[in-house]
């Protein structure tokens, strides 16, 4: 064991095909970054300079590089649209939505790869199929049972209770109103989070890393006395956190930049994520391109960051270990 | 990975106690509530925030909810039984809504109201909220299209040919006319074989085309609505017009340097590459404060063959949906947002024209800082224009496909009399569906 | 006796237990996806208009489906006439490129070298901004006239002019024409016209799509995926003495196959819904002559723009029908390919 980390630590001799990855890698790097780099241009120019070509400025440099930079934009842009709101409304949806994704689809993952019980493979093709119904046909059914919900959920508590009087009381409707937010329907955190925690993707992404995993890791476990949520707490879930953590940034991203489902439930610019409100910088007649790079900028740094975090997991080996005795 | 799960549930933590400290209070305070729907642009709603500001301060039993979204968010809330109670909506769509009984029929809250009359609106505004003789809708602004030109270009131009100089485009411009000028005004500077300045800008997907038509005498449907007359010799003509600019005299950009908001944003006439170009009022957006040079407007010219003059009135108006609770209440918001004081509000901050006369009027004839010298001329071309007859929605695909026709002749694919004639039958094959299956347009 | 009984209740124990570890998730999808998905089935077979009640109308929808010439159309019926079907089946054709570049991108960038964690945050950059934002900015960097592309393809072009004027010459020299050299501008530069071209639109959004995808998530996959690849697998084969290209194709290949199975079935799946927002966005919707409107932005114009929410559902289960076909095909074909564990 250390040996091999010792090993692979020693400084290898600088080769030619080493260098060539340099160079191809580089070149590559640039084309990669430059559309992102194009677009931090654009949000530090003045709104005057936007429609320029190389010809009207003289000179390639000074097209590329305006000078000075105008740092007020994002001033702007954030002053144009409640941006604060939005970030905390898009944190919250974001987190809650990778959280229940990762831990439901895990769950359901290990017991389409790990476990057998009649019709397993079936219900996960059924699974699959679902995925293959686009969502603009099923968004207005999600949107009536979501809108729906509110009256389900007044049932319920009325049920609950055990008198239905309380559901047509005054103070009821002020305390679910005032005090709990809307708690379910349209313009609820819950209509934005649980839809989304659900996913077919996140159960076959995981159900391919569990079912890669070896038997061994498991049949050990069995003889120590594991029970089946003990496999699963135990020694699929930190085996495959490389996976989980993929899961894991690729369902956030999903969540923070989705566009469709955020605007159609939500009414209220308290609860609007921020995805919709960048949007609105594109207008019908102009857009404010400078406004709308400088927001998309503000838009991906957490993305970015949470990438750079998260990636150290899903990078790191986990065969390293390997069974002991 | 525990530092992730910590960081992570903190700041949910920290959201959801934030999200408590904010939240609405929507106490039962005995004030009816409206929702107001308008397309989510800042522009729309810093407007119509303002607006609801002044309507909540004059009615105190009503609450104003504004929702902003795309027309596809409109149709979920209206097939989720959420519809809003009043809605923006660009007239195309009126027919859609009126058909099946989704929005109020108007008539007869305005025979009651001494406050509100047809004809204190633009007559192009109100017939565009008309739908088979009711009125279904308040006009709220728009703009038809009239000619934007740069004024250096005009000079520079006429400084350098002191012998035959053009004059300013004006109302007595026939298309013959707005020809010769482009031609002249279209220039390759460095002479690298590529034109730098254009003359003007024709294409035939921002419904430009109809203006000539109607000009020259010529329909694209018939008053009835049973048949496309874009084959006829009139209209043909026109269209030729169109396309003689850019394959002829080859002042106009073809269709593939014209692309969808960069051209709209003003572009090349902001770079001082267009000499003229065709837009609407609420094109000014791009230009007032972002350009460094001299601007102006005119009427778009008149037929040389009939002298008629006309323009194409594009706009949006506020229906009432038949899902409301409150239709009196709905009614009175609807006519506080065609009325004085809000079409004042609407036109400062956008610069499209109220349909409101008389407040349009006041504002047009005292253009403010930055405003083009000749603004009032909106008042002659509102009066002068008329509202698209021919969109029917429910046509899709079909009419999808006879506007490619004549995209085809900007992407010279296509001559004139072809694309009319391809146009006409695939018009024509959609109008016999609609009015087989949905019972006309 | 005793020992049948034993597996027997084992068995029904485990069963029990893989039932209840799907369980939350199922519940879940049951309510948010497959309801839906069932109510779009019935909406197929009705003509609902969105405001009036459905109308059931039987398998209408599916006839006229099957006649819609502007979803069947093929160019070579007729020049420039792209049918739905046949757009989104080009588009689909950068699927297996794809594939291979992010594999390809991910064993280089797992080798054990300095500074490739800065590589791999830089490749994964696109997927990142992806969105509206990187869209409306490629929809500039391709503008024809003051696009960055045709700029940079322009200078390249005056720079390499002696080579193409050679390229002119030699063919003259051997009697012919090459009016139409190179290939993708006139004589006067280099300038295709990209989005505003009906045969340069989707050829646009495949190289924008190819460089979002590259780095994007099907590398990071693949990427976890190696992790799992054991090192002394690749080890051994080097003292057997396998050069590299049989140590990918026999050890690579099979461990990373699982996810290659998991890559190539979502990307079919998302293949057949996709280009809504390049449709939406790019093109104003669908692009000259209809040249980018995908199966999955048509589906969204029957839905929201014409008020056919029956012809959009039909669409939809027919693209479910021949996606089902495709997967079960790759399902019973892994069987033989996928290697587990």
């Amino acid at each position: 064991m250390d040996e091999l980390i010792t090993l692979s630590r020693k400084r290898a001799p600088v080769r030619l095909t080493t260098i060539l990855t340099y160079v191809f890698l580089s070149a590559l790097a640039v084309t990669m970054v430059f559309p992102f780099a194009w677009m931090v241009r654009t949000a530090f120019i003045d709104p005057k300079q936007v429609f320029t070509s190389s010809k009207d400025v003289g000179g390639f440099l000074k097209w590329i590089f305006p000078w000075p930079p105008h740092p007020d934009n994002f001033a702007k842009a954030a002053e144009a649209v409640p941006f604060g709101r939005a970030y905390i409304n898009s944190i919250i949806v974001a987190g809650l939505v990778t959280f229940g994704q990762v831990f439901t689809s895990s769950l359901a993952a290990f017991g389409f790869a790990r476990l057998k019980f009649p019709g397993r493979d079936k219900i996960f093709l059924a699974y699959l199929a679902t995925m293959m119904i686009p969502g603009s046909v099923t968004m207005i059914p999600v949107f009536i049972l979501t809108s729906k919900m509110p009256l389900v959920l007044d049932g319920a508590i009325g049920w609950l209770i055990g008198s239905e009087s309380v559901l047509f009381s005054s103070s009821y409707y002020m305390f679910r109103n005032t005090y709990m937010g809307r708690l379910v329907g349209l313009d609820s955190y819950f209509t934005l989070i649980v839809p989304g925690m659900f996913s077919a993707y996140g159960t076959f992404l995981l159900r391919q890393f569990f079912m890669s995993i070896e038997n061994d890791y498991e049949e050990a476990a069995r003889i120590d006395g594991c029970g089946t949520w003990g496999i699963y707490w135990r020694i699929m879930l930190p085996l495959s956190r490389p996976a989980l953590a993929t899961l894991g940034i690729f369902t956030f991203m999903g969540s923070w930049r989705a566009y469709m489902w955020p605007l159609i439930v939500t009414y209220h610019e308290d609860i609007m994520t921020l995805p919709i409100l960048i949007r609105s910088f594109q207008g019908q007649y102009n857009t404010e391109w400078t406004l709308l790079m400088a927001a998309s900028i503000m838009h991906i740094i957490p993305v970015l960051i949470a990438f750079i975090i998260g990636q150290k997991y899903f990078i790191r080996g986990v065969r390293i270990g390997g069974i002991k005795g | 990975m525990k530092v992730v799960v910590w960081v992570l549930t903190g700041l949910i933590l920290l959201g959801i106690i934030y999200s408590f400290s904010t939240c609405r209070a929507e106490q039962s305070d005995g004030r009816v509530k409206l929702t107001l729907f308008d397309w989510n642009y800042p522009i729309y709603n810093k407007m119509n925030r303002e607006r609801i500001a002044v309507f909540e301060a004059e009615n105190p039993d009503i609450k104003v909810r504004l929702v902003g979204g795309d027309p596809d968010k409109y149709m979920t809330m209206v097939s989720g039984g959420v519809a809003p109670d009043v809605t923006f909506a660009g007239y195309g769509s009126i027919p859609y809504y009126a058909k099946r009984d989704a929005i109020l029929v108007l008539d007869k809250f305005i025979a009651d109201d001494k406050d509100i009359s047809p004809d204190m609106f633009f007559g192009c505004t109100m017939d565009s909220a008309r739908y088979r003789g009711k009125i279904y809708a308040l006009p709220d602004n728009g703009s038809p299209v009239a000619i934007v030109y740069n004024k250096d270009l005009f000079d520079e131009y006429n400084s350098k040919h002191p012998d035959k100089p053009l004059t300013y485009p004006s109302e007595k411009w026939t298309w013959d006319d707005f020809r010769h000028a482009a031609k002249a005004l279209t220039q390759d500077r460095d002479g690298d074989g590529q034109t730098d300045v254009y003359g003007t800008s024709v294409s035939f997907w921002r419904n430009r085309w109809p203006i000539p038509v109607w000009q020259n005498g010529g329909e694209v449907v018939s008053a009835d609505k049973k048949r496309c007359l874009m084959d006829s010799p009139e209209a043909i003509e026109a269209i030729r017009w169109f396309s003689e600019m850019i394959w002829v005299d080859k002042s106009s950009p073809t269709a593939y340097t014209q692309i969808k908001g960069v051209e709209a944003g003003g572009g090349i006439f902001r770079q001082r590459r267009l000499a003229m170009g065709m837009d609407a009022r609420y094109g000014y957006t791009n230009l007032i404060g972002k350009t460094d040079f001299v601007w102006d407007i005119a009427p778009l010219p008149k037929s040389p063959t009939t002298g008629k003059r006309t323009s194409l009135y594009l706009g949006g108006v506020w229906m009432i949906s038949s899902q409301t609770h409150y239709p009196q209440q709905a009614w009175k918001l609807a006519k506080f947002l065609v009325g004085d004081k809000s079409s004042e509000i609407s036109m400062q901050c956008g610069r499209a024209i109220a349909a409101n006369r008389a407040v349009a009027e006041r504002i047009l004839r005292n253009p403010g800082d930055g405003m083009p010298e000749h603004d009032s001329a909106w008042i002659d071309i509102m009066n002068e224009s008329r509202p698209k007859d021919f969109e029917f929605l429910e046509m899709g695909r079909y009419f999808v496909r006879a506007m490619d026709e004549l995209n085809y002749i900007s992407q010279g694919r296509r001559k004139p009399e072809e694309a009319c004639r391809n146009f006409t039958r695939i018009f024509n094959e959609g109008l016999k569906i609609l009015w087989e299956k949905e019972g006309g347009p | 006796m005793k020992k049948g009984k034993t597996i027997t209740t084992w068995r029904r124990r485990a069963a029990l237990a893989g039932y209840l570890f799907i369980l939350p998730n199922a519940l879940g999808f049951l309510i948010f996806t497959s309801l839906p998905v069932l109510a779009s089935l019935l909406l197929s077979l009705c003509k609902w208009d969105l405001l009036t009640p459905p109308k059931w109308v039987g398998l209408e929808n599916f006839r006229n489906l099957l006649a819609d010439v502007d979803f069947w159309k093929v160019p070579w019926m007729a020049p420039y006439e792209h049918g739905f079907m046949f757009n989104t089946l080009v588009m689909m054709m950068a699927i297996p490129v794809s594939i291979l570049l992010s594999l390809f991108l991910a064993t280089i960038l797992n080798q054990k070298l300095r500074g490739m964690v800065l590589f791999r945050t830089l490749f994964f950059l696109p997927s990142i901004t992806a969105g509206i934002g990187t869209m409306l900015l490629w929809m500039w960097l391709l503008h024809p006239d003051f696009g960055i592309i045709n700029a940079v393809l322009g200078n390249a072009y005056e720079g390499l002019s002696w080579m193409y004027d050679g390229v002119r010459n030699v063919a003259y020299w051997f009697g012919g024409e090459l009016s139409a050299w190179p290939p993708w501008g006139g004589p006067n530069g280099m300038h295709p016209k990209w989005l505003n071209d009906v045969n340069w639109a989707k050829p646009s959004l495949i190289m924008m799509g190819l460089w979002g995808s590259m780095g994007g998530m099907n590398m990071i996959l693949y990427l976890a995926a190696l992790q799992n690849v054991p090192p002394a697998l690749y080890e051994a084969a080097k003292i057997d003495g396998a050069g590299a290209w049989q140590r990918f194709w026999k050890i690579t290949w099979p461990m990373v196959s699982p996810t290659t199975f998991f890559i190539f079935i979502m990307s079919i799946i998302g293949g057949f819904q996709g280009g809504f927002q390049q449709a939406h966005i790019m093109t104003d919707g669908g692009g000259p002559a209809g040249s980018t409107t995908t199966i999955g932005f048509y589906i969204y114009q029957n839905a929201y723009m014409w008020f056919r929410m029956g012809y959009a559902a039909s669409i939809a289960w027919l693209l479910f029908l021949i996606v089902l076909v495709l997967t079960l095909i790759n399902w019973h074909a892994s069987k033989r390919f996928v290697h587990y564990g």
